[in-house]
């Protein structure tokens, strides 16, 4: 083969894996999808049960690696993802119910009913067509005596 | 005595030795073509297993969602067991007949894998409508406590002819109404203290009939949970193992077939989670963004997402990553450039971009990111600090390294890490940032230890399978078979199916083998052997519609070389894949090649299902040298190859012919 068409093999080759590699990177189910982690935290945050404090600021999105100084826009949140454990009630609550708050702006359509007759970590999501401004803080509610312990949050893009 | 006479006694003695000895080598004989019979059964059944299994995730938009994937295993289970049953006679009705068997079945995916065995599950408590009866449910009756490792636990019965069905067969008022208020027999308040928390919680059956909420084996068998013994597709297990070291972190790392990882946890305080490909240091020589170069080094320059939105708008930026191939046969390094405007084309007037080549350059500058944070955050990962609570078959490995770490730190005798030493990490790119480094690289010490990882983890679990079988059996004693480092090498390169069968009387023994199948045309991995080109001529097979470019660019046919291998695809290193021509038209200059992942290749697939773009225009067949292996994967030296780094070799070379 002359050089050239080696350079163009090189090339092809080249392409070829990369680009099919990263459409499985697009469509497998473990990865990102474009998520945002805006929280890690090992200690995780206590969120209890009818209270009104359970206001996350969020600043601007960073997930500690890359430079990322951007609110996203609300209109272009396709998904919310909550980690939680710990979750407890007292006496005779087995189950509680949670809602977000977006800006302040609570999103009762789409609760999610978690046990509390278990600790093990679980992943809450909460998929609506979210609408509002650029995105600065968010609002976990529970059921009164109730309490569960945040330890991430991530932000999925449409 | 006479000549006469020996002979007769000669006779008489050897004859029968003679007859019997026969008789014997006729069993063996027997007997190794019933073995063989046998594995060709079993051959035969996997085989149809992966066919089902490849044609169920071609024809499945979401064949990568852990559930579909599930039900795709499940049928490939079933058509497995169809064939087998059918090739020993008898129909799948007759599954019972050939299940005991099959101590276990490995399907090996891209980031984990299932095993299907025999499993002992409780059986929880149903009605005869097949509800599920709680503590709560009427009919329910609490009986008394037991004692169980120093906790009670409440016994109950239930009584099914105190449920009344409405006619559409549910129960009116089944359960109670509130904490102190119940229809039920078994009210919150009345249960004893130690276990109110029972109340409302599912009933598993005990062997003595009646029922409890946890699950218990105490040294009174009646008073036990009573097991069944059933087959079933165990939980998705992943090829994840977990790393922690005090106060630094503790990470769970998920391996893939191939480069791709996904990290969670805890890294000195911040949990993080992420995921990509895990490239060498090496690989990515230089990037210019507009014609600045952006050093390699500084890659907390820009956001991932801004980079994406600069790769993926051609029009004003352009992103250019030089990529190091590795040396060429004069010694000099060889490089190819990619650009997000490479394979650009005019349509109407109109420059319109190609979408593999900013597909190809996100893949670069993701891997890149994704794996500079990894050298950043990770590079003290070591394979002896694998947490001590992983498995069982790892702890035990472990302790041995540790000893041999502690005794001599140069001789490390245990194959499960001897690539390792106390100062190269899994990720290590501190010490020899070179070639050996490349995670593609199959002798790469990151390669080596994803391999141990997967290895011990399926060991571990198919072991299991064993032992709970060789229990159920009592009779025949089933052992885990010594799969050969070639075997091992073919499950861990590509989608799987291994098979056992094991205890079937087989003539003078009992049989016991297994059967692998692999998979190189799936959509849910990318093996670089397996992708197939075919040149892109413009107007022809591209998205771009044909004619109107034909006639603007005066398409001349004779100035492509290829001529009788249109439309047929090959692998890259096939000497039938035509040579683009070394001083080609005006236009053929942006021609290059298009790639399919799949044998079959599907010119109505559309790969960006974001965007519903690349639907070729026709339908390109594949070269059959190329798809049957056997043909045609050696190098020079005959031998076979094995990954991409033996392709990438023989493009660098410039070789006319990889066979």
């Amino acid at each position: 083969m002359d050089g050239v068409a080696t350079a163009n093999k090189l090339k092809a080759y080249r392409i070829g894996v990369a680009k099919e590699r990263n459409n499985l990177y697009k469509s497998v189910a473990f990865t990102e999808n474009y998520g945002y982690k805006i929280l890690n935290n090992n200690s995780g945050i206590v969120i209890y049960g009818n209270n009104i404090n359970n206001t996350i600021n969020l600043g601007p999105f960073s997930n500690n690696s890359y430079n990322q100084s951007a609110y996203p826009d609300i209109s272009h949140i396709s998904k919310i993802e909550l980690v939680i454990e710990d979750s407890s009630g007292q006496f005779g609550i087995y189950t509680t119910t949670m809602s977000v708050g977006l800006n302040g702006v609570q999103w009762y359509s789409n609760t999610q009913t978690i046990p509390t007759t278990t600790t093990s970590m679980r992943t809450i999501d909460f998929a609506e067509d979210f609408t509002g401004g650029t995105l600065s803080s968010l609002i976990i509610s529970l059921n009164n005596n109730s309490r569960t312990t945040l330890k991430s949050i991530k932000i999925y893009y449409k | 005595m006479k000549l006469q006479h020996m002979a007769v006694i000669f006779v008489i003695i050897f004859l029968p030795i003679i007859l019997v000895t026969a008789y014997f080598i006729s069993l063996q004989v027997d007997t190794i073509k019933l073995q063989e019979s046998y594995d060709k059964k079993l051959l035969d059944a996997t085989h149809d297993a992966m066919s089902a299994f490849e044609l169920n995730t071609a024809n499945e938009d979401l064949s990568s969602v852990a559930d579909s994937l599930r039900s795709i295993i499940e049928a490939s289970n079933n058509i497995f067991f169809n064939t087998l049953t059918t090739n020993f006679g008898v129909s799948n009705a007759s599954k019972s007949y050939i299940q005991p068997f099959i101590p276990a079945i490995l399907y090996t995916l891209y980031d984990g894998f299932y095993v299907y065995s025999p499993t002992n599950t409780p059986e929880v408590c149903t009605d005869l409508k097949g509800q599920t009866i709680s503590t709560d449910s009427k009919g329910v009756t609490f009986e008394r406590t037991i004692n169980f490792n120093g906790k009670e636990i409440g016994v109950y019965k239930f009584n099914q002819d105190a449920l009344v069905y409405d006619e559409n067969g549910t129960t009116e008022s089944q359960y109670a109404i509130g904490f102190t208020e119940s229809n039920a027999s078994v009210n919150y308040n009345t249960l004893p203290n130690t276990v109110k928390q029972e109340y409302g919680q599912l009933l598993y059956k005990n062997n003595d009939g009646t029922y409890s909420t946890v699950l218990h084996t105490s040294g009174n068998y009646a008073t036990s949970t009573a097991y069944k013994q059933s087959y079933i597709l165990k939980s998705f297990i992943s090829y994840a193992t977990t790393y922690s070291k005090n106060n630094e972190y503790n990470v769970t790392v998920n391996y893939t077939l191939d480069n791709f990882i996904t990290i969670q946890g805890d890294i000195k305080g911040v949990y993080y989670s992420k995921s990509g490909y895990f490239i060498s240091s090496k690989l990515i020589n230089k990037i210019t963004v507009d014609g600045v170069d952006i050093g390699v080094s500084d890659w907390t320059r820009y956001s991932e997402e801004s980079w994406l939105a600069t790769i993926n708008n051609p029009e004003n930026h352009e992103v250019k990553v030089t990529l190091c191939n590795g040396t060429s046969p004069d010694g000099s390094l060889s490089y190819t450039t990619i650009s997000n405007r490479d394979g650009a084309y005019l349509e109407y007037g109109v420059t319109k971009y190609w979408e593999d080549s900013m597909s190809s350059v996100e893949y670069y500058i993701k891997a890149w990111l994704f794996s500079s944070w990894i050298r950043e955050y990770l590079s003290d990962v070591c394979a002896t600090n694998i947490a001590n609570n992983d498995y069982e078959i790892f702890n035990n490995g472990e302790t041995a390294i540790r000893a041999n770490i502690n005794s001599d730190k140069t001789n490390l005798q245990d194959d499960m890490f001897h690539r390792f030493n106390n100062d190269v990490g899994v990720f290590p790119f501190r010490e020899r940032d070179d070639y050996l480094n490349d995670p593609e690289n199959k002798e790469s010490p990151f390669a080596l230890h994803k391999r141990n990882v997967i290895k011990n983890s399926i060991s571990y679990n198919l072991s299991l399978s064993m032992i709970v079988y060789t229990e159920w059996n009592k009779i025949t004693e089933f052992n885990m078979p010594v799969l050969s480092d070639v075997e091992w090498e073919r499950i861990m390169s590509n989608v799987s199916i291994v098979t056992f069968m094991q205890g079937l009387k087989c003539g003078l023994k009992y049989y016991n083998n297994y059967a692998i199948v692999s998979s190189t045309n799936n959509e849910i991995t990318v093996t670089p052997n397996e992708i197939y080109y075919t040149p892109r001529e413009l107007g022809f097979n591209t998205e771009s519609s044909g004619s109107t470019i034909l006639a603007s660019l005066d398409y001349d046919e004779t100035q492509l070389n290829h001529g009788a291998h249109i439309s047929t695809a090959h692998r890259i290193d096939c000497p039938e894949l035509p040579s683009i021509p070394e001083n080609p038209l005006p236009y053929i200059a942006d021609l290059t090649y298009i790639s399919f992942k799949s044998k079959e290749v599907k010119y109505d697939k559309v790969y960006d299902k974001e965007n519903a773009r690349y639907v070729y225009d026709h339908q390109v067949y594949t070269d059959y040298t190329c798809i049957v292996d056997s043909n045609y994967v050696v190098d020079s030296n005959g031998e076979k190859i094995d990954g991409n780094t033996n392709v990438l070799k023989y493009l660098i070379d410039g070789r006319s012919s990889n066979s």
